[in-house]
């Protein structure tokens, strides 16, 4: 085939096409995560999970198993600040969204050890591809790392720029010896203010707007305070910098900023040395809707010790209770990714000096217990 | 003016149908024919011959909608006009962007299989049928209606980048769809 047959092709063309074309302008509203996965067929799923269903009307749904938290070894899950009611981590979400029911999908990335799995070869070249070409790279073929007969990361890099593709769909860009940003940009771990920071988002977000595929990228300034260490260094404000795609209806903004983001990582001198960005939903599978609770309901479960936590202390007066979102977790331990509230309270048994303040994070389902196997009830030695 | 006033001028057989035609569809008819053939008289003349082709045509047609009849027309006389030029007077939008697809058409198969333009259209429109209604739009305006990234970008709301690497990505999907049903090797 040439390319006038292609054009003599495209010149017989259903006029609907055509049609779809001319009149198209940008439309606000987008649904990026429709492509990830299939929303599986909740029948098909029944039959999986041999019939423990919680029947919904027509629909049914699989009971859900809220996983347990454990301390990590260095420490627990807390933020540290003066004051966790100014703290604005970038969640879209508000108390005044009034959703009734959220989706829970199936991690299809999920690994006991956290290795990463999901996707296969040819989906993961698939992406290497298409980063190398926003970047304009021109690679070889690259490296395969193996566990076992799958592979779980290619890796192939190109004039000081390595690009890593994970088999959970995350994508890795490692510029060596860092990228020096334009002079006007101040790029630094403690040293950047919040208007900085905007800036240098703006900045990433447009350098990198290929490679993101972001239609509408929106910045989140989140950060904590590290205490003073002691040696006469001042306690100082750590920042993060990332970017999601707010293009979508609430729901959708609330599931990239967890699932669908990308993080830019300066180094010590301020030049860009990785950017991260997730895509946990590519492998993921849709399980349902699932009918939630309200954030009243939720402090009610939060005093009765319906939660899970890394925190090794026990919440005893929940008029304590500092600040509260709705979040999903996004990890590759986590079988399924639910819905929960995420309260931080204070914690007097951690001082760290500087009126700076621990919050342990506190997290009930926000799932129906209906629907959960297994409520939290946690019991504290 | 709608478009079934224009129509009715048009079965009326009066003389303001064409410049009813021409008020509501004119700088879009233009803007496809010379994104084909980057020249304004050429385009302007392919034009008036769409009108002409449209005075002819209704009655007792009666196209519904009148723009993408109309957007047929203009877009078949321009490729014909296109490819009586010699290859060196050959430089527009539509040149580029047949040159993208020449890339990614390029086949093992040394023999000019002849395949029929409308199989080949309703195997397109399968394909086309698998891809997001943005990256139709987008595909479309690049390789049916000749347009530049600038402008695609501008209209779906995205970086340039952002449009080329979709294409890209989109003539790719195109390629193994075409070699999965036999029309490449």
């Amino acid at each position: 085939m040439n390319t006038k047959q292609f054009s003599d092709a495209m010149d017989r063309l259903d006029s609907r096409y055509v049609e779809e074309a001319a009149l198209y302008r940008k439309s606000a509203k987008k649904f990026p995560w429709k492509k990830w996965g299939a929303v599986a067929a909740c029948a098909a799923l029944a039959v999986a999970l041999g019939g423990n269903l919680l029947s919904q009307g027509a629909a049914q749904l699989p009971m859900l198993t809220v996983p347990t938290m454990e301390g990590e070894a260095m420490g627990f899950e807390s933020w540290v600040g003066y004051d966790i009611a100014t703290w604005d981590n970038g969640n879209p979400w508000n108390a005044d969204m009034d959703f009734t029911t959220l989706p829970v999908y199936r991690n299809g990335a999920y690994h006991s050890a956290g290795m990463p799995t999901g996707l296969s070869q040819e989906a993961m070249m698939e992406r290497l591809e298409e980063a190398a070409e926003a970047l304009d790279m021109e690679i070889d073929s690259p490296e395969t790392l193996q566990e076992g007969s799958a592979a779980v990361q290619l890796t192939a890099s190109a004039g000081g720029t390595t690009i890593v593709v994970e088999a959970d769909g995350t994508i890795e860009v490692w510029f060596e010896g860092g990228l020096a940003l334009p002079e006007e940009y101040s790029f630094t771990d403690c040293n950047t203010t919040d208007a900085e920071a905007a800036q240098v988002l703006d900045y990433l977000a447009q350098q990198y707007s290929a490679l993101l595929d972001f239609t509408q990228p929106e910045p989140t300034l989140s950060g904590m305070w590290n205490p003073a260490d002691g040696d006469g260094g001042a306690a100082s404000y750590a920042r993060a910098y990332a970017l999601y795609d707010a293009a979508g209806d609430d729901l959708e903004d609330i599931l990239n900023y967890t699932y669908h983001s990308a993080r830019f990582y300066p180094d010590g001198d301020g030049k860009l040395s990785l950017i991260r960005i997730e895509n946990s939903l590519s492998c993921g599978e849709k399980m349902g809707e699932y009918p939630v609770i309200t954030v009243d309901e939720a402090v009610d479960l939060l005093s009765k010790g319906c939660y899970i936590t890394s925190v090794p202390y026990e919440i005893t007066d929940v008029e304590g209770v500092d600040k509260v979102e709705l979040v999903y977790r996004n990890s590759r331990t986590e079988e399924v990714f639910l819905p929960y509230y995420r309260f931080y309270v204070a914690l007097p048994e951690e001082q760290v000096g500087d009126g700076l303040i621990t919050y342990g994070a506190y997290y009930v389902p926000a799932v129906q217990e209906d629907y959960l196997s297994n409520m939290p009830n946690i019991v504290f030695d | 003016m709608e478009d079934e006033k224009i129509i009715a001028l048009f079965f009326q057989r009066s003389e303001q149908a064409i410049q009813a035609l021409d008020e509501k569809y004119g700088p879009r008819c233009h803007q496809v024919s010379y994104n084909i053939l980057n020249d304004r008289q050429d385009a302007e003349e392919c034009v008036n011959d769409a009108y002409f082709g449209a005075w002819n045509a209704i009655p007792p047609a009666k196209p519904n909608p009148l723009l993408t009849y109309l957007l047929k027309i203009v877009r078949n006389l321009s490729c014909k006009r296109y490819w009586q030029k010699g290859a060196a007077k050959r430089n527009s939008n539509y040149t580029i962007a047949l040159q993208e697809i020449e890339a990614c058409l390029a086949d093992r198969n040394t023999v000019e299989d002849a395949i029929e333009a409308r199989e080949l259209a309703r195997i397109l429109e399968t394909f086309l049928d698998t891809l997001s209604g943005e990256n139709r739009v987008i595909f479309l305006r690049r390789y049916w209606f000749s347009d530049s990234y600038q402008d695609i970008a501008q209209r779906v709301g995205l970086p340039e980048k952002t449009v080329s690497v979709r294409l890209t990505r989109t003539r790719q999907r195109m390629r193994q769809y075409l070699m999965e049903r036999g029309v490449l090797l």
